[in-house]
């Protein structure tokens, strides 16, 4: 028997397909090596995308998010 | 004051210990202490009472009157005879301690003893004894003023109050109750001292109210004031403005009117009330030994009521003390949250500005409706609780940390506030330090950050003295108003005379060194700008000091030369200039020995925003040769996908007059997110690069997620803490702990992932094939009830052909597959060996998941090859 492990060292397109490096896939997508369902180095699908807001802030034009940052302001006085 | 209400403090005379009609605690913690043994004084100890110190004092039944520390340390022992009488007798009937004046008040058959607080003897008190023997019952007070002591002397066929000097123990007066077959109860005297109530209870435990204005010494009390049936009646408090008098009546607290003895209200407790306090003018405290279940059903030991015995609050006192003065427990000290300030995330989107401090609170800044053009070029900075924007010729500030003064009437000339005056409101006393003025005459905007509690108010003088210490004066158009803020960026007092000016156009805004940088000026695309150190609206260059504004090329250090494509700040040790064909870093003081060095020449950056850096001072950008790590310091340089993908930017393709990219330091999951997106449909193209295993990943998202701009935000909540996403459609999103799919938009959309392992050589035998198969597949999670963590079910496709070359199309491709089954999740499954077997010279295995909703982890994979037969 062997085993396979999951391809940790990513998506692998730099050599001839007969000498695939070890822990590197030719063909992948959505995966990740720390699996999502319990935050293993084990790979799995990677975390799906959510909404971090339920407020549409481009008002319901669909409208892009170009730009953002954060900012700190001091406690008033 | 905190009060501290051990209900009725008594003794239990059976034991030799010391017992405390309170909380089981109290007493256990007093009994563990005080062990028989240790303490033999105390035998047959009769009276227990404490000072405000937290003190107590046991008399003990052979006479010794014992203090013990708040720790139930042994503090002093006072024997009785020799210095004083108890009067031979053995029992005291009630002793208390004066709160003021450490007094400690001994009663006895007899006598009324008053010791000082070394425990000398002071005083006994004037007790006219012919008329009230019945001392053995006797409750003693201290009056509301604290000037006399007031007995209620019980039982017997009558009852009466006496009143003595806390001085010298003389008798202030006497009044009696001569009803047979009363008892006394209770006794309150009001603050006033010109009235007082007293309770009686006959032998049918009926419980007669009484009020009296003092009559001469023995005489009668006389009004009474309404006969309860049921027992108790030993509290009496009377309310704030003496109209009505609260009384215990049963388990009921009532009110009645201090003139009739009317009730004007009643509430059923549900227990024997052990004490009343009025905390506050309408807030009544009342308070039982043991929890009862009130007429509401809410079960407690202290409620709180208003005047007209509404109750306030329900709560269980514990061994918790309650403050009278503020009617409330008296709750530990939670020491104020340690933050002073707040993390603000800010967005721009549809042509405005958001903001919101966490992910329920976003809102636009209504001032900036419309304000900015998000089809243009956009790029946000930090500085000083502002945010600069630099939008082409749209120039803005989002202040979200100066208050705004607004005048008509300002003088323009040498009494304008420079910046940094301090201005005072000559009524509200408000102080401001000026950040920035609008203007330099006339109607004006003063943005500053105000330093005193006080704010301004409209029409007030405002004055102050500016730099050039000349006097500063206007009044004030309409009142101070808080932030935020939206205006114009502009240089100070809008003055390009005397302040410089910005460039006309640009696109990009970052902070350094405490300057305010800009530069994407389309018309000098090569240049690059410097606001002056710590004032971003000094825009006037090559003045003689090291905190001048500066431009690329008038300095120590000069212009780039290149084309820039991006600059971005790395703490305040770098500029970094990202050009077309070549990157530069700046480095020092560009005014006072600074210098710009090339850090690469063969490559340039391949878009605005195609860098990060981690957390490890790394830069990570990606350049026209690949996916680049500039080590911290500048110590090197590793192309991170040369080796593994030569092709990726012939691949990526990205034209950045159509496609953005950013580049993301993930400090979660600890890996740099890749996003390309097309600017006019959507279209993505993402990779991660795991920076713990090294790794490339390509992902692809729904269109209407597709990343524009990240952010991280540092939330006061935690939960909102995340690596926020700007998405296409103007939904902010996050990676998902617990998201199996992705969010669309309008619904979720299936993540479609897979992974191929291979291609697996199945033979080195050149003449015979191989085989692939016993494909033991175990997935991530248990073998019991699914649980979140549990992986879902995963396709797994087998693919054989002569070469690896073919094998690898044929998984891409999805083309020719030999076998397929789906392996149920999780872990170990029926049928989670495959039996069948593929031939071929080189074979891949391909996992797979397209499921909405699912998701998958691998644990295990096995497989084994055998000998086939000749290759045909």
């Amino acid at each position: 028997m062997a085993e396979l492990l999951f391809p940790h060292a990513g998506y692998h397109k730099g050599s001839a397909s007969s000498t695939q490096p070890q822990n590197t896939s030719p063909d992948l997508m959505n995966v990740r090596p720390l699996d999502n369902l319990d935050d293993r180095f084990r790979g799995g699908q990677r975390p799906g995308l959510d909404k971090w807001s339920s407020i549409d802030i481009s008002g319901g034009v669909i409208s892009p998010v170009v730009a953002m940052c954060t900012v700190t302001i001091v406690e008033a006085i | 004051m905190s009060l501290y209400y051990y209900a009725t403090a008594g003794i239990n005379s059976d034991s030799d210990s010391i017992r405390l009609c309170s909380y089981s605690d109290v007493y256990a913690e007093f009994t563990s202490i005080l062990a028989k043994d240790a303490y033999a004084a105390l035998n047959d100890s009769t009276a227990v009472c404490s000072d405000t110190a937290g003190n107590y004092y046991v008399f003990s039944g052979n006479q010794y009157v014992t203090s013990f520390d708040s720790s139930f340390a042994l503090r002093d022992t006072w024997a009785t005879s020799g210095t004083y009488s108890f009067d031979g007798t053995t029992h005291c009937n009630h002793m208390l301690v004066h709160p003021t004046t450490d007094q400690l008040l001994i009663i006895t058959n007899g006598n009324a003893r008053v010791l000082d607080s070394d425990g000398d003897l002071e005083f006994n008190c004037t007790l006219p004894a012919s008329q009230f023997p019945y001392y053995a019952q006797t409750q003693a007070y201290v009056s509301a003023d604290n000037a006399e002591f007031v007995f209620c002397c019980l039982g017997g066929t009558y009852g009466c109050i006496i009143r003595n000097s806390v001085t010298d123990g003389t008798l202030i007066g006497y009044y009696k109750n001569q009803r047979s077959n009363y008892t006394a109860q209770t006794v309150c005297l009001a603050a006033a001292g010109t009235h007082g109530y007293y309770t009686e209870k006959n032998l049918s435990h009926a419980v007669v109210l009484y009020k009296t204005t003092f009559p001469a010494d023995g005489a009668t009390w006389y009004q009474a004031l309404g006969t309860s049936s049921s027992q108790i009646g030993t509290h009496i408090l009377e309310s704030s403005d003496a109209t009505a008098v609260y009384v215990n009546e049963g388990t009921s607290i009532v009110k009645r009117s201090a003139t009739d003895g009317t009730v004007l209200f009643s509430y059923d407790i549900g227990e024997y009330i052990t004490g009343i306090v009025i905390a506050a003018a309408d807030v009544v405290m009342v308070f039982c030994t043991n929890s009862g279940t009130d007429e509401d059903g809410d079960v407690g030991n202290v409620r709180v009521f208003s005047a007209d015995l509404t109750k306030l609050a329900t709560d269980s006192l514990g061994d918790q003390p309650y403050d009278a003065s503020a009617g409330a427990i008296v709750t530990p000290i939670s020491p104020d949250s340690e933050s002073r300030y707040t993390k603000r995330l800010v967005a721009a989107c549809q042509d405005t500005i958001w903001t919101g401090v966490s992910s329920a609170t976003m809102a636009k800044l209504s001032a900036s409706i419309d304000g900015i053009d998000c089809s243009q070029p956009l790029s946000l900075a930090e500085h000083t609780s502002k945010v600069f924007v630099a939008n082409g010729s749209n120039k803005f500030v989002a202040d979200f940390g100066n208050s705004k003064l607004n005048t008509t009437d300002l003088v323009g000339g040498d009494g304008i506030p420079s910046r940094e005056t301090v201005l005072a409101g000559g009524t509200s006393g408000a102080q401001l330090i000026v950040d920035y003025i609008d203007a330099s005459t006339g109607a004006c905007a003063i943005y500053g950050k105000r330093i005193t509690e006080a704010t301004f108010s409209a029409g007030e003088t405002v004055t102050g003295t500016n730099a050039d210490d000349e006097a500063v004066s206007f009044v004030l158009s309409a009142a101070e108003t808080a932030a935020p803020h939206w205006y114009a960026w502009t240089s100070y007092a809008n003055d390009s005379d005397t302040y410089g000016s910005l460039p006309a156009k640009i696109d990009k805004v970052f902070v350094t060194q405490g300057r305010v940088g800009v530069s994407l000026n389309k018309q000098y695309p090569h240049q690059w700008y410097l606001s002056r150190q710590l004032n971003p609206w000094d825009w006037t260059y090559g003045e003689d000091d090291a905190q001048s504004a500066v431009a690329g090329n008038n300095t120590d250090a000069g212009e780039v030369g290149d084309i820039i494509v991006d600059v971005f700040p790395y703490k305040d040790a770098y500029v970094i200039f990202g050009c077309v064909e070549s990157f530069w870093y700046l480095t020092g003081n560009p005014c006072q020995g600074g210098t710009i060095n090339e850090l690469d020449l063969t490559a340039g950056l391949l878009g605005p925003g195609a860098w990060c850096w981690d957390d490890a001072d790394n830069l990570y950008a990606v350049t026209t040769k690949g996916l680049v790590r500039f080590l911290a310091g500048f110590a090197g340089q590793e192309n991170l996908t040369i080796g593994t993908y030569p092709d990726l930017i012939k691949d990526l393709a990205f034209n950045r007059s159509t496609q953005r990219m950013t580049l993301s330091y993930d400090r979660e999951r600890n890996g740099v997110l890749i996003n390309i997106v097309t600017l006019e449909n959507g279209a993505n193209t993402n990779w991660w690069y795991d920076l713990t295993s090294k790794g490339l990943f390509p992902e692809a998202y729904p269109t209407a997620a597709s990343i524009y701009c990240t952010a991280f935000f540092s939330a006061t909540d935690p939960a909102d803490t995340a690596m926020v996403l700007g998405g296409a459609d103007g939904y902010l999103r996050e990676f998902s702990h617990t998201a199996k799919s992705d969010d669309g938009g309008a619904a979720d959309v299936a993540i479609d992932s897979y992974v191929s392992f291979g291609a697996i050589p199945l033979t080195t035998d050149a003449r015979h094939d191989g085989t692939l198969g016993a494909v033991d597949l175990i997935t991530g999670g248990g073998n019991e009830s699914a649980t979140a963590e549990d992986s879902d079910a995963i396709t797994m496709t087998v693919f054989a052909e002569r070469t690896s070359e073919q094998v690898v199309k044929s998984a891409v491709n999805n083309t020719n597959a030999k076998l397929t089954k789906i392996i149920t999740g999780p872990g170990v499954s029926r049928g989670s060996v495959e039996k069948r077997r593929a031939r071929g010279r080189a074979g891949v295995i391909k996992l797979r998941n397209a499921t909405i909703a699912q998701s998958w982890a691998l644990e295990h994979l096995n497989f084994n090859i055998k000998k086939s037969g000749k290759v045909r």
